[in-house]
Parts: structure tokens; C-alpha cells; sequence
């Protein structure tokens, strides 16, 4: 299950991919592509109601 | 004295279904085109690869690019399964296959999923899937034949047809599943590129048991024929379009340092770490898992013991990009990551 999804910044711009954490800790990186499985994963999530967020 | 004859068609003058020759001689490798070669559509069909470990537990890829779906109740494990050398149940002599096996007081229903890139493949075609499998008690399972028109936009509905139950015994047998795909005329794709045709069995595993598969094959035409054994390389290079690693065993089951599973990169930057090409190009942007040289994913190792989180990724099919780094003093790396772009 996805704990968080963050977006990524390099210096002030925004990336194409995202950084998502799942309950058992696994750190992964998105690309923002509808083609990739754990994309479709994310927006699945979102739709549930839960927000992307800004790292710290 | 020699003599040649050529000519465009052969057919049976009555019925037009067909000509049987008792006997063909084939000489200097003439005989050329489909069915002689890289027939079988099925990657990894004799589970010779396994880049992520040899064990799973629940729903995941397991076996390069063959997934299962844990349902019902308990615990689902995939296993690496070896075959005794010499054995004879199973033609080619096949080193790997692949074992899904149930907890005691679980409940039935576990799927395993084989898919293809592309719903044309075999559009309008008359295939047949070949496979073995035995199980540890008698058991059924259901074969599903999927085209599926992709996402995004406004994609077809998929097609589905379930297909006979097949009954699984303790012993090996070979079982073959004989499909005409429909046509895809009129079809509407969707437009994220991530369109398939699927192959899936849901698997009445009883509490306690255990099924096994081996030499998955899947060509044209209605007749399956011998399993084709490909070379090792070819089949990892294969596979790799959809996923690969730099290390030799996964992650989770190292102790101690393992510096030596990445691929060493010399930096200037003390906020950028370079990246370097994929073994083979992705069939999409992948989703990249990056780890320290003891196991901890999102983060990069460096010169010493240290160990530092990234904070970004850049790259494409093609290539890792840079990753971004809070900044550290030292100017070497150890890239171990897995790239994953499975359908």
C-alpha cells in the first residue's frame, strides 16, 4: 500500500518523476507516464482522495 | 538427371482442406519463415530468468515477466523450482520451474499472468498455448485469453474468453489451449501505449498445496509443436525490455555490504550523481528503485560506509539521467538500482 508521494525538484524545477513509499518502507521513483504500472498505481490513489505532496 | 518443380499453391482438388505428405526431405536449411523460429511469443516461458530472487510472497512479478495475483485467504508463495537433471517428464531438459503453493487454512483463487505487448499480437489469428504443469493434489485450473485495448482516453472494452477447465493430476502432463483470437477491426486503443494481450489461470490451490508450471509456449496455428529452447542471453536481453537490475540476488536477502552490485560512478558535482545507459531500452519510462550497498532503497551509497537519501531522478527509457543528492563530500557512487516498465 502507498504511504506518501512526493514530488521531486531539482533546484526550483519540478520533475518528471515522483518519489513514493509504501507501508514496508520501499522508496521508489515514478515517471509521470500513464504507460508505467506504478503510475497508474498513483493516480488510483489519488482518486481515492489522497494528495501528492512537497518534500520538507 | 534432375528436375524442379515450382509452383504457387499446393491444395487437396476436392475440399481444399489440406495436403498430407508422408515424408519431406529438407535440405541446406531451406525451409525458411514462421514456425521455424522465434515461435514462441511467451518471454521466459521455460522460467530461465528470475532477476528479482527465487522467492515471493503475495501479489508481485516473480519469474521475469510472469506475475501473481495472491487471493483468498492465507498466504501465497512463487518459488524457483529445479528440475532433476535427466529427467524425462518434461522434454528439453529444462533447469527451472515455477511452484505457487498455498498456506495451510488458506482459501483457493491465486491467478498467474503472462502478458504480451501489443493487442495485435495474434489479432484475427488461430494460436495454441502449450504447458506443462502437475500439482501437489488434484486441483483445476481456468485458463482466460485477454485482449486488452489499453488506457487512458477512450479505449475499447477488453475481450475476454475463458476457456475449458483444465484438470491438473500430481503427475507432469503437457496440456495445450487452442485459441482464434477476434479481429481488432474497428477497436479503439487507448492512448497511454500500454495495450496487451493477457494469458492468466486462476488456480483452484486447496489449503496446504502446491502447482507447478513448466514450458509455457504460445504460437500460430492450432497444433502445438516441440518447445523452443532459447539461448539464455537472448532471453534475458528479452526480458530486460521490461525489467532489469544490476545486482546478483535481491536486496532483501543481503547481509554485509554489497557495494560490489552497483556500477561505480565518479562525480564532480557534489549535488549530482551521473547515470548511465540501460542494458537494453525500456518499452516505457521505468519506475527506478535505487539502494544502499546494505539494502535500503531510496538511498545511494558512497565513499566509505555512508549512505545518503535521493532526493531526485531524471531519465528516460533509454538511460538513467542524474540522480539528485542533498550533497555530500565524496566524489564517488555505487549505482545499484532495478529499472521496472512491466505492463
Amino acid at each position: 500500500m502507498i504511504s506518501t508521494v512526493i514530488k521531486q525538484y531539482d533546484e526550483d524545477i519540478e520533475m518528471d518523476y515522483l518519489t513514493v513509499e509504501y507501508d514496508d518502507g520501499l522508496v521508489i521513483f515514478v515517471p509521470k507516464d500513464e504507460a508505467n504500472r506504478h503510475y497508474k498505481e498513483v493516480l488510483a490513489w489519488v482518486a481515492e482522495g489522497n494528495e501528492i505532496g512537497e518534500p520538507e | 538427371m534432375t528436375s524442379e518443380l515450382k509452383v504457387d499453391t499446393i491444395s487437396e482438388k476436392t475440399t481444399a482442406s489440406g495436403v498430407t505428405i508422408d515424408g519431406v526431405e529438407l535440405k541446406d536449411g531451406s525451409v525458411k519463415g514462421n514456425g521455424t523460429g522465434r515461435k514462441n511469443y511467451i518471454i521466459n516461458g521455460n522460467f530461465d530468468i528470475w532477476q528479482r530472487g527465487t522467492s515471493f510472497t503475495g501479489t508481485k512479478y516473480t519469474a521475469d515477466r510472469w506475475y501473481v495475483i495472491a487471493s483468498g485467504t492465507g498466504t501465497t508463495t512463487t518459488s524457483q523450482q529445479s528440475f532433476t537433471l535427466g529427467q524425462t517428464d518434461v522434454l528439453s531438459e529444462p533447469k527451472y520451474y515455477l511452484r505457487i503453493a498455498k498456506s495451510s487454512g488458506a482459501t483457493s483463487g491465486d491467478y498467474l499472468s503472462s502478458k504480451n505487448e501489443s493487442v495485435r499480437t495474434f489479432a484475427g489469428q488461430a494460436t495454441v498455448v502449450s504447458f506443462y504443469a502437475k500439482a501437489s493434489a488434484a486441483t483445476t485450473l481456468t485458463p482466460t485469453i485477454r485482449q486488452n485495448f489499453g488506457t487512458g482516453g477512450s479505449p475499447s472494452s477488453v475481450n475476454d474468453a475463458v476457456k475449458s477447465d483444465i484438470s491438473v493430476t500430481t503427475s507432469w502432463q503437457k496440456f495445450t489451449i487452442t485459441h482464434t483470437f477476434d479481429s481488432i477491426s474497428g477497436k479503439t486503443l487507448g492512448t497511454a501505449n500500454d495495450d496487451h494481450i493477457e494469458l492468466f489461470f486462476n488456480i483452484q490451490n486447496a489449503a496446504g498445496d502446491s502447482v507447478d508450471f513448466a514450458q509455457f509456449q504460445w504460437e500460430k496455428g492450432s497444433v502445438a509443436t516441440d518447445f523452443e529452447v532459447r539461448p539464455i542471453g537472448e532471453e534475458l536481453t528479452l526480458c530486460q525490455r521490461y525489467f532489469e537490475v544490476t545486482y546478483d540476488t535481491p536486496p532483501s536477502t543481503w547481509s554485509g555490504d554489497h557495494y560490489y552490485d552497483g556500477v561505480m560512478q565518479v562525480y564532480g558535482s557534489s549535488n549530482y550523481i551521473p547515470g548511465q545507459r540501460f542494458s537494453v531500452k525500456k518499452r516505457t519510462s521505468p519506475t527506478l528503485t535505487f539502494y544502499s550497498k546494505t539494502g535500503t532503497s531510496g538511498q545511494i551509497s558512497y565513499n566509505g560506509s555512508s549512505a545518503t537519501s535521493v532526493s531526485g531522478y531524471d531519465g528516460n527509457a533509454h538511460h538513467i539521467n542524474r540522480l539528485v543528492i542533498g550533497g555530500t563530500s565524496s566524489t564517488n557512487a555505487f549505482l545499484i538500482y532495478e529499472a521496472d516498465a512491466e505492463l
